[in-house]
């Protein structure tokens, strides 16, 4: 017998991740802003690095229209149009991490590998979500909480934490 | 409180510590006849963008007791934010 969960959020299947890339050498970054104090200016930092470290080939940055919620189809669509990968970002509170994961699980569907950089403090809930979104071994960046109140010096900081991260998660260079 | 109560309690612990980490307080409230009862309130200051929406905390606090299966329905009551 088959039980079928009438709320359809909790989900038993698994989607399939899309392909790592096997280096981030002259790939087009798409950087998915969420509207969160800092998160563009975050992001930017983060890109940076990947730039001068990674040699990432070029940044282009998109926009969501509420970080409380997911992004539409159509800036998904149009992201992964002009990206070779994808950083989401920031999650700092409950929705903004949860909707910023949700946001690259669903660009992995696209088949252009994406991860979400979000503070500790929403870890285990997130580990949640993956599974309940049928991507269990879906990874995030994780960073001390939080983004959203910092000034320039610490936010470079914290984007240091993450670039090696996205660069591993996108490379696939370890396991979870 | 039962034992059941608060088990889910400390299954749910870490939905706790985000909540409070945004101004807000999760509290298990009620766990009868498999139906689970959890209450969100607002501390002052309370970030109002930040709360997961209702559909999303259900199937996350569905996910995470998935392993249990005494819990029929989940109930959450969430703020009123625009008081």
């Amino acid at each position: 017998m088959e039980l079928l969960d009438p709320t359809g959020q909790a989900s038993a299947g698994t989607s399939a991740a899309a392909p790592r890339l096997s280096s981030l050498e002259g790939k087009r970054l798409g950087l998915l802003d969420n509207g969160k104090t800092n998160a563009v200016k975050y992001l930017e930092m983060v890109a940076a690095i990947l730039v001068e470290r990674y040699g990432v080939g070029s940044v282009k940055m998109f926009h969501k229209a509420a970080l409380s919620k997911p992004a539409k189809r159509e800036t998904l669509v149009n992201l992964v149009a002009e990206s070779d990968f994808v950083v989401t970002g920031i999650g700092d509170c409950g929705s903004c991490s949860t909707n910023s994961v949700h946001d690259a699980i669903e660009i992995e569907k696209l088949n252009v590998p994406a991860v979400a950089i979000c503070t500790e403090a929403f870890r285990l809930g997130l580990d949640t979500l993956t599974r309940m979104r049928g991507m269990p071994d879906h990874r995030f960046a994780i960073v001390p909480h939080p983004l959203g109140v910092l000034f320039d010096d610490e936010l470079q900081q914290r984007a240091a934490l993450a670039a090696p991260q996205v660069a591993e998660i996108i490379t696939g260079a370890s396991a979870r | 409180m039962s034992k059941g109560k608060e088990e889910i309690e400390a299954a749910l612990g870490h939905f706790i510590e985000s909540f409070a980490t945004d101004g807000y307080r999760l509290d298990v409230t009620g766990f009868e006849e498999g139906v689970l009862d959890l209450r969100i309130e607002a501390e002052p200051g309370a970030c109002a963008e930040c709360l997961v929406p209702p559909q999303i905390m259900t199937g996350l606090v569905r996910t995470e007791l998935r392993a249990r299966n005494d819990i029929a329905d989940i109930r959450i009551r969430y703020p009123d934010l625009h008081d």
